[in-house]
């Protein structure tokens, strides 16, 4: 007998169960990777669901590929397998493996309904039941009515996926053929071994009716034999915890059903009574933490409303969508959207916490394996008392050990703890490349291990995979992702963590502030052009997010940001200036691009006057301006509030141009000779400040040529007086006057030296 | 004495009148069926009138999605109020229009919000002449839409609630818990008004103006707040602006076509400005212009008639770029300068011919 489910369906679920406790068959089939059989009584360990079977495979080229089949409580699959074992029937798991699978089939979610979502007859079927979505849908094809009759369920499930998939857009795909010829010799053989009628087959709807199909034919194959692809390095397959939080956070091709903390509820509640009742208060509990107005009168509100749209939609019961749309209509006050506390709130207690948990006695999953393994390996197996280590960067074997520890770190293994070292994140000194660890045993490290497993097998691409979660709850901080980006390469996982740079691209191409997008580029920049250490020199993954950031600080500089100090705003432009320089070439940047909108900027008269000389200066430095217009741009800020703004900027960009371009610190001259006392006090600080880029030698020249190029400053009447006590003495003395401030601080007091 | 305008010469007959027969088709459908008290179709007819019904041949007259609109007709079900937000333009008021009409039959009963919006203009005020000859009573007493509405147990429409000052919206709050009126000046059963079945209160805010924040909470509380947002799919909102715009301009007595490159052009500008995001996913300065679907509309249509009276009749990028400026984005120079950023760096990267005049007409914006 042929079952067709929606994968993570109670209705389903329901359905299997009483179908497999009544019927009492000798075996139930269900869709699964197959390569699992051998292991398949792991799965009656006693574990809390949920849980999922982690599949994962790894190419000769290099490739690591893994997929999920979770199961919570009210699975179909998890139901089914819970029912056999009731009634003493066999289990077998009869779909392909995924590593046959894995090359035309990018899901990571095995139990997604990609196939069921989104047709020309989806939508027509929508339109007809006068809902909004697939998921709506469903819950009226399926869930929401508990008189529901199961037979006339499974009817309705398999009526729906036969018309779904006959009036597809697209024709059924070759391996789903593939998948369900391999299916159909499991039911062939299963047939023969103990006869039709005592053999229940629980698959995916979609694949019923050409399950049906295929076992119609006159075929006899009943060949189950595996045809592992050669190109495998490595395999594997093993159970390891799920959470809730995981299965409602997948979308596009890799959704399932969503709100999984709704549908816990469905299963667990009696039936007919009321589902919403207990979500509700727990929502009203949530927010009453979250100090948010949640009164008895607002409840009140939230149960009429739920109950009113359940009727206007004819639900028996008040389902998931009633209890989400009376919550925002009755109790959200102001403009809703989807960072909404009230939305959040509600989309939590949907969500629901439920975390799985394998049995004491399971096997340990890969994830644990490889730490372990690689811990040993490096000599730093966690012991009670804590080991010491320090690593020396330059040295190949430390840098992997350096960046095996990163990983574990990223994953918050606790016990594992970097104690000092060199910090890339701040650049500031780069000469001792060590770091120093700290590793010991702690109780929660097990747990955690176990834990991180969902992240993936093996310790990188788990470390991957939760700074790509990371990035996920990032918001529009581009200096905050390139700094994620920054531990994935300590960890050295950047080649491996795609998903990641993706999102620190989609990041960068929101956020709206300069100086975040310019704090990027400066991780990006030093990653691209000065790491020797950590191996992510010149790499195309760091130049192409290079780009993006510079595209990006490119479009805000002309957009201006407003709220940025004059310092920022000097510093974005030099670093966009570096970036230019040192990417042009291998990245295409577009120079002209780069240069009109530095000249409009600069011909901007509302930009700060830093703002202005920066840019001016940055288009000197790229030989893309006369220094006659800039000398002519410089009275624009012949004013003593102005000038010196102008020439921080200007000087922060084009040092190397002023210095050698004698004619602009006359007309510097000119202009500041007309000033009186007063106006060149105001305008002192801030020249102060702009000379500040250059250094004592190059302030002597530049004054040298100054005097030079002017007759009509008087030199200064004497050189220098030479110190009258030779250079040790000189020493002595100020080595004690610094003894004698120390001193002095000591009590208290603030002395200032007198240079 | 010069005859009534008919349907044909107003400038703008209320959707009762404009839609009169499939109202009339739904409700005589529903005659039987049970509906809320006071209503002339059961609120799965209402839903049908507003978002169409291919099956019996009624025609959309909202793109929106179907759960907020069930929950907008539920909140008038129950005893709260409905409380529509959202920026200007995202047809706050044709969806209160259109509600009241299929609840009501009657979307007349309209009070419009502003600073020197009175009680009288709310409640009721006195005919003075029959005032001062028979004192109060029921003959010298003038009802506003609020005392109709609840007489006659209809839907009262109150636009930009939040315009009023907070002590004139306080007004509601009796109103809205007791539903009852007290009319002191009457004697007798004349002095409380009791709310017939079917009475109930939409009111729209703007977000944009005066948001809801000073409006009090104790008369939040009263309503069920929908946010109204913005047409979702792209194709969708130009599908409309295309429609709506040749309506208005045969209105006009101008035939001219919005060629969909053209509308192409127009409605990604308003969605991407608005969204302060482009289709690609990068993000832009916000405007502090709505740039919502009506202004889409009145820009579309500004263009047509410029392109009908100065031009060939036929709109081109250039009218949209002209417009765009001119119609969509009033006198705020601030915002001009981002759209002329959006041109430099977003408009100019776009391929395809028409995109290329569009940026050629950039020169429009100064």
């Amino acid at each position: 007998m042929l079952l067709p489910v929606r994968h993570h369906s109670p209705a389903c679920a329901r359905f299997v169960r009483d179908t497999i406790l009544r019927l009492r068959p000798a075996v139930v089939l269900i869709e699964g990777p197959a390569d699992f059989n051998e292991r398949i009584d792991e799965l009656f360990l006693g574990h809390r669901p949920p849980i999922s079977i982690y599949s994962y495979v790894a190419w000769q080229d290099g490739l690591r590929q893994g997929a999920y089949y979770p199961m919570c409580d009210y699975s179909p699959e998890w139901q089914a397998l819970q029912a056999a074992r009731q009634c003493g029937a066999a289990v077998r798991f009869i779909d392909l493996p995924f590593a046959l699978l894995a090359r035309e089939d990018r899901r990571m979610h095995r139990y997604a309904d990609d196939r069921l979502r989104g047709s020309h007859y989806l939508k027509a079927l929508c339109e007809a039941l006068e809902v909004e979505n697939f998921d709506d849908a469903w819950d009226v094809i399926a869930e929401h009515d508990p008189a529901q009759d199961g037979q006339e369920t499974i009817s309705r499930v398999a009526s729906y996926c036969r018309c779904l998939r006959e009036m597809d857009d697209e024709a059924v795909r070759d391996y789903d053929l593939r998948r369900e010829t391999f299916m159909a010799r499991h039911i062939r053989a299963a047939w023969a071994e103990f006869g039709k009628d005592k053999v229940v087959i629980v698959t995916g709807g979609y694949h019923t009716s050409g399950l049906e199909a295929l076992l119609a034919q006159n075929e006899r194959d009943t060949d189950t034999h595996i045809d592992w692809p050669e190109d495998i390095a490595e395999r594997g397959i093993a159970l390891t915890p799920y959470s809730y939080e995981r299965l409602d956070s997948l979308t596009g091709y890799d959704a399932g059903m969503p709100s999984p903390g709704f549908y816990h509820q469905v299963w667990h509640a009696k039936k007919d009574a009321e589902v919403h009742t207990p979500l509700l208060m727990a929502m009203a509990t949530r927010l009453r933490e979250l100090k948010q107005a949640a009164s008895t009168a607002d409840l009140i509100a939230v149960e009429s409303c739920a109950r009113a749209l359940a009727a206007l939609r004819g639900h028996a019961r008040v389902w998931r969508r009633d209890l989400m749309d009376a919550i925002t209509a009755a109790l959200v006050k102001d403009d809703l959207h989807a960072a909404h506390p009230f939305v959040l709130a509600m989309q939590s207690v949907l969500r629901g916490g439920e975390r799985g948990k394998l049995a004491a006695c399971s096997p340990q999953p890969p994830l644990v394996i490889d730490i372990q393994t690689k811990l040993d390996i490096a000599n730093l197996l966690p012991d009670k008392s804590p080991k010491e280590t320090t690593l020396s960067l330059p040295k190949v074997a430390d840098l992997e050990k350096s960046r095996m520890l990163h990983q574990l770190r990223v994953l918050t293994i606790p016990g594992i703890e970097r104690v000092s070292g060199v910090d890339f994140a701040h650049r500031a000194d780069l000469t001792s490349l060590t770091e120093s660890w700290r590793v010991r045993w702690m109780p929660e490290q097990d747990a955690q291990m176990i834990e991180s497993s969902r992240y993936g097998s093996a310790l990188d691409e788990a470390a991957a995979a939760r700074l790509r979660e990371q990035a996920d709850k990032l918001e529009r901080s581009a200096a905050e992702a390139a700094g994620l980006l920054l531990e994935s390469v300590l960890a050295g996982v950047m080649p491996l963590a795609e998903a990641l740079r993706t999102r620190v691209a989609e990041i960068i191409h929101q956020d709206g502030d300069l100086a975040s997008v310019a704090r990027a580029i400066d991780h990006l920049l030093f990653l691209f052009s000065w790491d020797d250490t950590l191996g992510a020199r010149g790499t195309a993954e760091t130049g192409v997010l290079l780009k993006e950031a510079f595209e990006r600080a490119v479009w805000l500089l002309e957009s201006g940001s407003p709220g940025a100090t004059a310092q920022q705003e000097v510093d974005a432009v030099k670093l966009m200036r570096d970036a230019f320089e040192r990417a042009e070439q291998p990245m295409a940047l577009d120079r002209s691009v780069f240069a009109e909108t530095l000249a409009r900027v600069q011909a901007d008269a509302q930009r700060s006057p830093a703002q202005r000389g920066a840019c001016a200066g940055a288009l000197w430095s790229l030989n893309q301006a006369d220094p006659e217009h800039i000398r002519r741009d410089l009275r624009l800020f012949a004013t003593p509030e102005h000038l010196g703004d102008f020439l921080t900027g200007l000087f922060a960009l084009a040092r190397e141009e002023a210095q050698r371009d004698p004619a602009l610190l006359r007309a510097v001259h000119d202009v500041v000779i007309t000033w009186n006392d007063d106006s060149f006090l105001t305008a002192l600080p801030s020249l102060r400040l702009a000379f500040m880029y250059f250094t004592a030698r190059e302030k002597v020249y530049l004054a040298k040529g100054l005097f030079e190029a002017s007759a009509d400053i008087s030199q200064p009447e004497s050189e220098p007086v030479p110190l009258a006590v030779s250079t040790a003495e000189a020493a002595q003395a100020m080595a004690f006057e610094q003894s004698l401030l120390v001193l002095a601080k000591q009590y208290g007091i603030q002395l200032e030296t007198a240079s | 004495m010069p005859k009534p305008p008919t349907i044909d010469t107003k400038q703008r007959p209320a959707a009762e009148v404009l839609h009169a027969e499939e109202l009339q088709k739904l409700a005589a459908a529903d005659a039987a069926k049970p509906k809320p008290p006071g209503w002339r179709m059961t609120p799965q007819s209402v839903l049908r009138f507003i978002l169409g019904d291919p099956k019996t041949g009624i025609a959309a007259k909202f793109v929106g999605r179907r759960a907020m609109l069930e929950r907008c007709v539920v909140a008038l079900a129950t005893n709260r109020g409905l409380m529509m937000i959202g920026e200007p333009g995202t047809a706050k008021s044709w969806l209160s229009e259109l509600l009241a009409a299929a609840i009501s039959g009657d979307s007349t009963l309209t009070i419009q919000g502003s600073a020197g919006t009175t009680e009288d203009a709310i409640k009721y005020s006195w005919n003075y002449a029959l005032l001062l000859a028979e004192g109060p009573g029921e003959k010298s007493l003038v009802p506003a839409p609020l005392h109709r509405g609840m007489s006659d147990g209809k839907i009262v429409r109150f636009e930009e609630i939040t315009r009023c000052p907070v002590e004139i919206q306080d007004t509601l709050l009796s109103i809205l818990s007791d539903r009852l009126m007290l009319v002191p000046e009457l004697k007798g059963e004349g002095r409380t008004l009791y709310a017939a079945q079917g009475f109930n209160v939409i009111a729209t805010a703007n977000t944009r103006d005066r948001g809801v924040n000073e409006m009090s909470a104790a008369l939040k509380r009263r309503f069920n707040f929908e946010t109204v947002p913005p047409i979702e799919q792209a194709e969708e909102e130009m599908a409309l602006v295309q429609r709506e715009t040749v309506r208005l301009l045969a209105n006009a007595g101008v035939e001219a076509a919005l060629p969909p490159d053209v509308a192409e052009l127009l409605v990604t500008t308003f969605r991407e400005l608005r969204g302060a995001k482009t289709s690609d996913g990068k993000a832009l300065e916000p405007l502090t212009t709505a740039m919502s679907t009506a202004e889409a509309v009145s820009t579309g249509f500004a263009a047509g008639l410029h392109a009908s009276y100065f031009g060939s009749g036929r709109i081109t990028a250039e009218h949209i770029a002209l417009h765009v400026a001119a119609t969509a984005l009033k006198d705020a120079a601030d915002d001009l300068k981002k759209v002329r950023h959006y041109f430099n760096h977003v408009v100019k990267d776009r391929k395809g011919g028409h995109w290329a005049a569009y940026f050629e007409a950039r020169k429009m914006l100064d």
